[in-house]
This record gives C-alpha cells, sequence and structure tokens, in this order.
C-alpha cells in the first residue's frame, strides 16, 4: 500500500486558506477534552452512588436523584457515565503509550540498523499498516479473552505501525543531517546520537498523529465493547453501556444517548486539539492528514 | 510483496490462534475422563505435533479448503460463502453510496470554502467522521424502525436474495449507517486534496490560457487531485468492510463479522482463522488494486520499481 507523503511545497497553498483558525481550534477542543479529563479525574474521588448499587428503580428517567437515569437493573446511569470516562481515558493513553514506545524503537531500528533489516521492517510495516485495527484487536481478545487490557494492547499495537513508519522516515532525515555526521564523525555513539539529536527532533512530528490516535483508540474501544469483547458493566466502558441500551432505547432513550455524545464529544475535542496543535507547531502540515 | 504479506497472514493467523485456550474443553461436558478428553482432542486433530497441523493447513490452503467448524463440523469455506452474501452487498452498497456522498460535499467544503455552506460542510464532515459507527446506527434504529416503523429493526430474510425487495429493505438502514460515517471520512480528503488542486499555480495558468474553470478542473485537476484520493479510496473500503462486521451486530445479519464473533466466543479455530484469513486477503487485495490504478493515473509512479519505495525516497 502505497501513502505518499507530501512535500511541504505541495502543502503550502492549504495552509494558507486555513490560518487565523488556530486558536479556535485549539480553545473547542482543549474545553471539550479537559471537561472528560475532569469528569474521569473526578471519579476516582467521588461518584453520586456506588456503581454496583441497584436500588434506583429499574429504567428510571433522568431525575434529581439519578442525573441520566437508571440501568435496567436499577444503577445509576451518571456513575456509570463517570467510571466511563476514566476508561476512555485509560484506553486513550494506554493505547497512545503502547503505540508511541513499540512504534518509535522499531522506527529508528529500522532508521538505524543496515538496508537489508531497514527492507523487511518497511515491508512489515506497510502489511500492518493495512491490516485493519478492529481484526486485529479481535485477534487478540480471542487469544487473551475479552478484557480492557487486551483492547488497550491491542489498539496500541495497531496504531505503532503507523508511528513506526512516521519515526523511520524522519529519523532517517535527521541522521543524513550535517550536524548528525559532525556529531558521529567526534566520536559519538549510535545510542547517544538517537538520544541527543534524534530524538528530539523525531518527536515533535509524531504528537499529532499519537493526538489522533488517542481518538482513534477510543472509538475502537468502544466498538469492540458494544460487540460483547470489553470490560462488563457495572464497570462498563461507553461503547458496552450503548450495547445495554439498545434493547431498551424506547423505554429509556437517555441511556442510549448519553454515552454516543460523551464519545462523540471526546473524539471531536482530542481531533480539534490535535488539528490546532498542529496549527501551531508547524502551520505548512494541515492539508493532508 | 502480496504473497509474502498473505504467508505472513497464514503463519501469524496460525501461530495466534494455537496460542488461544484448548478447544477440546468446549467440546466435552463437566466430569469428562481424560479418555474422553483425548478422543475429543484426536477427533479435532490438535493433539498432533504443531509443525504437522500447520502442515496439513498449508495443504488444505492449496486446495481452497478452511478446514471444518470446530462447533458445527460443517465445512468453513461454505459458511463463508453463505455469509459473504451479506457482508458483500452490504459493504460495496455501503461504500458506493459513501463516494455518492462525499465527492460533492468534499468538493462544494473546498470550492465554496470561505461561504456558509462550504463551512457547514466541512463542520458536518468532521462531525460524522467522529460518531462511532455503532452509535449512528442505534439512532437509525430507533428513529426510522422502531418509532417510525419505516424499515425492519434488523434481521436478514431467511429466504436469502430470493426475494431481492426484502433483501434489500433489510440492508438499507445498515447501509445508511456505514455511509454517513465513512462518506464523511472520505469527504475530508476529497475537501483536502481539492483544495490543494484550486491553491496549485496550473490551475492559475489554465485559467490564464482561456478555459473555463470547469474545463480547467475537469482537465487538470481531477487527474492531479484523484490520486491521494484512491489510496484512501482502498483504505475506505477495507474501513467499510470492518465497519460492516461492528454494524451486522447492531442490525442482527447474519454475516461475516457475526460468524467472528461467535466464532470468536466459542473458540472455534478453524472459523476464527477462516474469516480473519479471508477478510486480511480482501484487504491485501485491494491496496495492491489501488496501487495499480494509482500508477495507470500518474504516471509519475510508473517509471519506479515500487511504490513504497518512492515514498520512502521522497520522505
Amino acid at each position: 500500500m502505497t501513502v505518499t507523503v507530501p512535500t511541504a511545497a505541495e502543502q503550502k497553498p492549504a495552509a494558507r486558506r486555513t490560518r487565523g483558525r488556530t486558536s479556535i481550534n485549539l480553545v473547542v477542543g482543549g474545553v471539550l477534552f479537559g471537561v472528560i479529563v475532569a469528569v474521569a479525574v473526578l471519579s476516582l474521588f467521588a461518584l453520586p452512588y456506588e456503581p454496583s448499587d441497584t436500588t434506583g428503580g429499574r429504567l428510571q428517567p433522568p431525575s434529581g436523584e439519578h442525573w441520566a437515569g437508571t440501568d435496567r437493573l436499577g444503577r445509576d446511569l451518571f456513575t456509570q457515565l463517570m467510571i466511563g470516562a476514566r476508561l476512555a481515558m485509560l484506553t486513550g493513553l494506554g493505547s497512545v503509550a503502547i503505540a508511541a514506545v513499540v512504534g518509535v524503537v522499531v522506527g529508528l531500528v529500522a532508521a538505524t540498523a543496515g538496508r537489508w533489516i531497514d527492507d523487511a521492517l518497511s515491508s512489515l510495516l506497510d502489511i500492518a499498516i493495512a491490516f485493519p485495527t478492529l481484526l486485529l484487536a479481535m485477534l487478540v481478545v480471542a487469544w487473551r479473552g475479552a478484557s480492557l487490557d487486551s483492547a488497550i494492547l491491542a489498539i496500541g499495537l495497531a496504531g505503532s505501525a503507523v508511528i513506526a513508519r512516521l519515526t523511520r522516515v524522519t529519523a532517517s532525515r535527521v541522521l543524513a543531517q550535517e550536524f548528525v555526521k559532525a556529531s558521529r564523525t567526534s566520536g559519538t555513539g549510535t545510542l547517544r546520537l538517537i538520544r541527543l539529536h534524534v530524538l528530539p527532533n523525531v518527536w515533535p512530528t509524531l504528537i499529532v498523529p499519537l493526538a489522533l490516535q488517542f481518538g482513534g483508540a477510543v472509538v475502537a474501544e468502544a466498538s469492540l465493547s458494544y460487540v460483547g469483547l470489553g470490560s462488563p458493566p457495572p464497570n462498563a466502558s461507553w461503547g458496552r453501556m450503548l450495547q445495554e441500551a439498545q434493547s431498551t432505547v424506547l423505554v429509556a432513550p437517555s441511556a442510549a444517548i448519553l454515552p454516543g455524545l460523551l464519545l462523540v464529544a471526546t473524539i471531536i475535542g482530542v481531533n480539534l486539539l490535535a488539528d490546532g496543535l498542529r496549527d501551531v507547531a508547524d502551520p505548512a502540515g494541515r492539508s493532508i492528514r | 510483496m502480496l504473497l509474502l504479506a498473505f504467508a505472513l497472514a497464514v503463519v501469524i493467523l496460525f501461530v495466534v490462534l494455537r496460542l488461544l485456550g484448548n478447544p477440546v474443553y468446549a467440546l466435552i461436558s463437566v466430569g469428562a475422563t481424560d479418555e474422553e478428553i483425548a478422543a475429543a482432542a484426536a477427533r479435532l486433530g490438535v493433539d498432533r505435533p504443531i509443525l504437522e497441523q500447520f502442515g496439513d493447513y498449508v495443504l488444505q490452503l492449496t486446495r481452497l479448503d478452511l478446514g471444518r467448524s470446530f462447533t458445527n463440523n460443517l465445512p468453513v469455506g461454505d459458511e463463508i460463502l453463505r455469509r459473504l452474501n451479506v457482508t458483500l452487498p452490504l459493504t460495496v452498497l455501503a461504500f458506493l453510496l459513501s463516494v455518492v456522498i462525499a465527492v460533492p460535499v468534499g468538493f462544494i467544503a473546498a470550492w465554496r470554502s470561505r461561504t456558509w455552506y462550504g463551512t457547514a460542510f466541512s463542520a458536518v464532515s468532521q462531525l460524522g467522521g467522529a460518531v462511532p459507527v455503532f452509535w449512528v446506527g442505534i439512532l437509525l434504529v430507533t428513529a426510522l424502525a422502531l418509532n417510525a416503523r419505516i424499515f425492519p429493526a434488523g434481521g436478514f430474510p431467511r429466504t436469502d436474495w430470493e426475494d431481492p425487495g426484502a433483501a434489500l429493505l433489510a440492508l438499507t438502514l445498515p447501509v445508511l449507517t456505514i455511509a454517513i460515517v465513512s462518506g464523511s471520512d472520505l469527504a475530508r480528503y476529497v475537501r483536502s486534496a481539492t483544495l490543494d488542486v484550486l491553491g496549485q499555480q496550473y490551475m492559475r495558468a489554465a485559467r490564464a490560457t482561456g478555459q473555463s474553470f470547469a474545463g480547467a478542473f475537469v482537465r487538470h485537476g481531477i487527474r492531479n487531485g484523484i490520486v491521494p484520493v484512491i489510496s484512501i479510496l482502498a483504505i475506505q473500503l477495507s474501513t467499510t468492510f470492518v465497519g460492516a462486521v461492528i454494524v451486522e451486530r447492531v442490525f442482527a445479519l447474519p454475516g461475516l463479522g457475526d460468524m467472528l464473533l461467535v466464532a470468536i466466543q466459542e473458540q472455534d479455530f478453524p472459523s476464527v482463522q477462516g474469516v480473519l484469513l479471508v477478510s486480511t486477503t480482501l484487504v491485501l487485495l485491494l491496496g495492491f488494486v489501488a496501487d495499480v490504478v494509482q500508477r495507470i493515473i500518474d504516471p509519475r509512479l510508473r517509471a519506479s520499481v515500487s511504490g513504497n519505495r518512492r515514498a520512502r525516497a521522497i520522505a
């Protein structure tokens, strides 16, 4: 599969068009994402009800006591939504961390090792990138059993291929520069070279793709949970809550709407944040994702 | 490249699936004797050396035989073909509809990017791309099947395609669901490709020679702008296919996705293996076709032996 990397010259016209919206993307994204993060953090310290408390009456509509209503066992949905926010943040952070670590290591190996290893790794990455995340995730879930850990591991591994390819490309470009050659000539070892020159130059190009992967990871986990391959309630992710709510949607529509809205808010928030970061960090890079 | 990828997929699937739990336990009852367990293992063929099992599996594959299901002992290949009757039309129709939505939306969003409706189109495509596909499905079912009762809420006619009207009606909402999400995604790429083309010097030069905007766009713009869009189309077609796996659950459709999920729950190796192998092959083939089409359209790519190498060289 070919993904043509656009040169800086190709990207300029579109960038000119969109300059000036920078702050809006960053602010709206920051606020949306910030609210979700705040809810997730708050859920660690204070919840309106115990997650397994079934005293609320079944499928109640939203009220003063139960802000989001109750599920079919009488558990408070607002509590579950807060826990869902925590799980979504865990999923995003965990899989992005795995993607970053695995991707950067593989990318650096490909960039610094010899031509043969580079070719082999690059072909492997092409295949890995073509392989759909969700199919890989289902394979991992089939292997390790349905749990949040399996989902995070699978989504992170799937995302690492893209990061590895980016790292490889940027790292080899940096390694070809004069100052790196000068440093190598003066006796700097490969590992120290990577730490001093390559990583600081590679890192900034990875921030935006990693931020986009955060949103992708949250959707992927929600999809897995929705088809029953996630952790069960009451510590359920938004995807699992939607699955539970689908059968009772006519009686309790709020249960089928609120988790979806939160998912969308999270994804749009983090995507806008990524767009805003890109506009700030790299004004020329907006046209092609 | 394609063959290498395929071989790799076969090996990985085989290895990973052999790491799974023991399928024998899915077949026997609680308190089975050692002899009964051994008999079940022998029947499934999982008691033999792993390399021997792998060799048999590869031999089977060369005869296009995907083995028999552990749970019902029916040929996996036949079952997959039967399921494709649902999944393939679903994927293809959804993909076509998403292109039909995405091209005008993306074009107008770029062409009229400074007007309110241009902005609205890009905002809607941003939003649509961020919505989980299964949630769109739930909302559509609730609105158009449960409340308005226009479409069936789920399921597929037992007679398969004998009654094409009923089959199409059952697929309408699933197709719409996938098309909304992947159409929005695609529209964003069409928009950025169009923006890119509109800002190019050759467009200005073409206008300066007296060509109309439409003429210049059709003659020069599309040929240039379509190259990145095609590689996205191939990826999009694979994500549409994977989206179908999820959406089949929303609408209780007996497709490939449903088969995969049930097989995972029942630890039915040959079925999981078969479905994943067929899906992977389809995805890889699509990528290959996209590469070829790109090379036909863009002569610059033809000069090099491998498009991948070229992309790497540029970077």
